[in-house]
């Protein structure tokens, strides 16, 4: 419990530097306000135009796939608000020797490395998402309860652990090579596949399908709790997901720090 | 021009120094294809019309729209403004270089290496997938579109010079490029086909720049351009290329008195 509460206050001191540093350069503040509102905008205007000509596409109806938009927009505002500039600023601080002062403090290294940056302005994305799924929720007749309410909060939860532990996973390659500036942009490409049911990609060929299907649950699993189709099964793999792949990101930060030979001196 | 070469030689060898980053560059670039060419052929009526395109047509031009987009969209004009901020710029004022001329090299380097590979990736994605893609067999279009590839490889570096000019009055220039970049596969069609918007939409894109940089190359291959309208939207693109050309001297100029070496 006490090491629950040390993490939670340096938790509270990021959130307030994160804070102060955003508050410090106004201009940025208001462009990246409004980069996010076109970026959040832009998923469902996409989504909207691609729809507009087909009843359905793959067994997933018009309306269907707009709250899978929105969903998208709310799983990755949680994701990139939380973690996304900590991740961006990875390799850099391995490649600078900065994780020497992360490694030498007296709490968890991944925590630190993951939480040092937290990005406000995608509460934006956040509540355009919210704001088109309870329009889309109220035309599609849809009544949301408080379990349902919960569900879709413990499944979000599952979902965002899994994009994290993928993340970080994929990331902690960068303590052998240094330089790989372009994983990160592979990650965000592969984030944007999720925004799409995985059905889109069965003509790619099995090997390609099988590939999208774990990350689809990303985006889907939330979604189907809202339009209330959830199966058991789809819960069960989204939870193994995630749980395995936290925990062979964990078991492979372990393993990469032991051939960390920090750059600075 | 030996020194350019230099620079574009160097350039060859710093993207060819972090090999792995490079293939996680390329295998991004092909995932990109694939995502996109599958989702819309999801969406695309085999038979019928989608937007007024047929399914061989919106194919041709998605595809289109990734290569001439890889070859326009990529620049190294996002390395002037932190070259600006922490003083380097200072190594630059002392050599006999034109400073636009050198960032030219870079992106002419950064542009032959994508060229190269894009080409081998949809050729890649059309082997495998065998997508029912149009190919414009008229030369007059083949080289028209290849004009106003050249008019949009310079819209994009004066923009990119632009962005980066900023540097000279603010540390943050990563906020106004990003927010280019957000915009620019919508304006500049990369997204959708801007003909599909409303006209009040098509006119006021007809006489920015944004549409000039990936739509109108990729409409003049596709054979969908009338003789006007190729006349018109290549006197708008040079218009443009001169203006931005223009202010981007202008900027200079006047940033250069405010330039203070900070950094160093």
């Amino acid at each position: 419990m006490k090491k629950v509460k040390r993490y939670l206050r340096v938790y509270k001191v990021l959130l307030r530097l994160n804070l102060a540093q955003l508050l410090a350069y106004r201009a940025n503040l208001i462009n990246s306000c409004i980069s996010h509102t076109i970026w959040g905008m832009f998923g469902l205007m996409a989504m909207f135009l691609l729809t507009s000509k087909n009843a359905s596409i793959f067994g997933w109806t018009r309306n269907e796939l707009l709250v899978i938009a929105a969903t998208y927009n709310i799983v990755f505002g949680v994701f990139y608000g939380l973690f996304q500039r900590s991740f961006v600023e990875f390799s850099n601080t391995i490649h600078f020797g900065r994780l020497d002062s992360l490694l030498t403090k007296p709490i968890d290294s991944q925590f630190l490395l993951t939480s040092m940056y937290i990005s406000y302005t995608h509460i934006i994305r956040l509540c355009i998402g919210f704001v088109f799924l309870g329009i889309l929720l109220t035309q599609m007749q849809i009544s949301i309860t408080f379990w349902t309410i919960l569900s879709f909060l413990l499944v979000l939860g599952i979902s965002v652990l899994f994009i994290y532990s993928l993340w970080f996973l994929v990331l902690t390659i960068t303590i052998w090579f240094t330089k790989l500036t372009n994983l990160v942009e592979l990650l965000f490409q592969i984030n944007g596949v999720t925004r799409f049911p995985p059905d889109v990609f069965k003509e790619a060929g099995l090997v390609i399908f099988l590939l999208c299907f774990p990350l689809s649950l990303i985006v889907i699993v939330p979604a189907k709790t809202l339009l209330q189709k959830l199966q058991l099964s789809d819960v069960g793999w989204l939870y193994l997901l995630a749980v395995i792949t936290f925990y062979f990101s964990r078991l492979f930060w372990k393993y990469a720090l032991r051939s960390y030979t920090s750059a600075s001196g | 021009m030996k020194k350019y070469w230099q620079v574009v030689q160097s350039t060859w060898w710093e993207i060819g120094t972090y090999r792995f980053n490079f293939v996680m560059w390329r295998f991004r670039m092909l995932l990109q294809f694939i995502t996109v060419y599958f989702l819309w052929l999801a969406v695309t009526p085999s038979q019928g019309q989608i937007f007024g395109y047929s399914q061989q047509l919106i194919l041709t031009y998605i595809l289109g729209t990734a290569f001439v987009g890889s070859i326009v969209l990529s620049t190294r004009t996002h390395e002037i403004g932190p070259n600006i901020d922490s003083g380097d710029l200072s190594l630059f004022l002392l050599r006999p270089l034109n400073y636009f001329k050198y960032w030219f090299a870079r992106d002419m380097a950064d542009k032959a290496v994508n060229i190269v590979f894009v080409i081998g990736e949809l050729l890649l994605v059309y082997v495998i997938f065998k997508p029912p893609v149009f190919f414009q067999t008229d030369t007059a279009m083949l080289v028209l579109s290849l004009v106003a590839i050249c008019f949009a490889i310079f819209l994009n570096f004066y923009i990119g010079c632009l962005l980066g000019l900023i540097g000279f009055w603010s540390p943050e220039v990563w906020a106004p490029r990003f927010m280019y970049y957000v915009l620019i596969p919508f304006l500049g069609g990369a997204a959708f086909p801007l003909d599909i918007f409303p006209q009040g939409f098509q006119q006021v894109m007809a006489v920015l720049p944004f549409s000039y940089m990936i739509y109108f190359p990729v409409k003049i291959y596709l054979g969908s351009l009338t003789a006007d309208q190729i006349i018109s939207g290549m006197t708008v693109a040079g218009l443009w290329v001169i203006l931005l050309h223009c202010a981007t001297q202008f900027t200079w100029l006047k940033g250069l008195r405010n330039y203070s070496a900070q950094g160093r």
